[in-house]
């Protein structure tokens, strides 16, 4: 889709390289680790855990022109959805084109049904999402 | 991207466009410390960053704003070795 990918954790980029060359799920990993050993940047993004100086599970979605559109931040032992992440980019490059409509909780995928707010849907979301 | 050399003295990144710790910390009338740096609100623009990184075998730096224009994913995790 054309979309970067930068992962940051507390770890040096010297503990990147050495998990890079010993994990064989990341032998095709060509993207940017970046090292925050002090958690500035993990801070900036507010998912620097003080206690344990680690930063949490965040994904942060940015488009083009460097706006924030999605935040999803979890505990330590919570793994990410890669559907719903893929999920939530579809929307966001799909609402990127089409800024007067709004993507469902079910929306998946282009084609599917979305939500044109406006005088006509005001208590008639559920006929709306039904029809 | 050329491999940056890797010095001891700044091991980690730093924020882009924040006043330097030096500087006097601007203070609003009722004597409330300003909040200078801005940190990721959705809806506003992402904080700028640079910082350290890795990169298909080299050690390189990543810059946030470099790599504006296209969609961006920014993923944190707590350490190498595990889980995503």
């Amino acid at each position: 889709m054309g979309a970067t990918l930068v992962t940051v954790s507390t770890d040096t980029q010297f503990v990147h390289l050495a998990w890079k060359d010993h994990e064989k799920e990341l032998a095709d990993v060509k993207y940017l680790m970046g090292a925050d050993p002090t958690g500035e940047v993990s801070w900036l993004f507010g998912v620097y855990d003080e206690n344990s100086g680690l930063a949490l599970r965040g994904t942060f979605i940015i488009s083009p022109d460097g706006t924030l559109f999605n935040s999803e931040v979890n505990f330590y032992n919570m793994g990410r959805n890669i559907d719903e992440l893929m999920r939530k980019f579809k929307a966001n490059l799909y609402l990127s084109r089409k800024a007067n409509e709004g993507c469902p909780s079910k929306w998946k995928d282009e084609g599917d049904a979305t939500l044109k707010p406006g005088p006509e849907m005001v208590g008639k979301v559920h006929e709306a999402l039904n029809k | 991207m050329a491999d940056t050399p890797q010095g001891c003295a700044r091991v980690t990144g730093a924020v882009l466009g924040a006043p330097s710790p030096e500087e006097p910390v601007a203070q609003s009338a009722d004597g409330t410390i300003k909040e200078e740096i801005m940190t990721a609100r959705v809806g506003q623009k992402a904080p700028d960053f640079n910082a350290p990184a890795y990169y298909k075998g080299s050690f390189a730096n990543v810059q946030l704003s470099d790599h504006f224009g296209k969609w961006l994913l920014l993923c944190f995790y707590p350490g190498d070795f595990t889980f995503v």
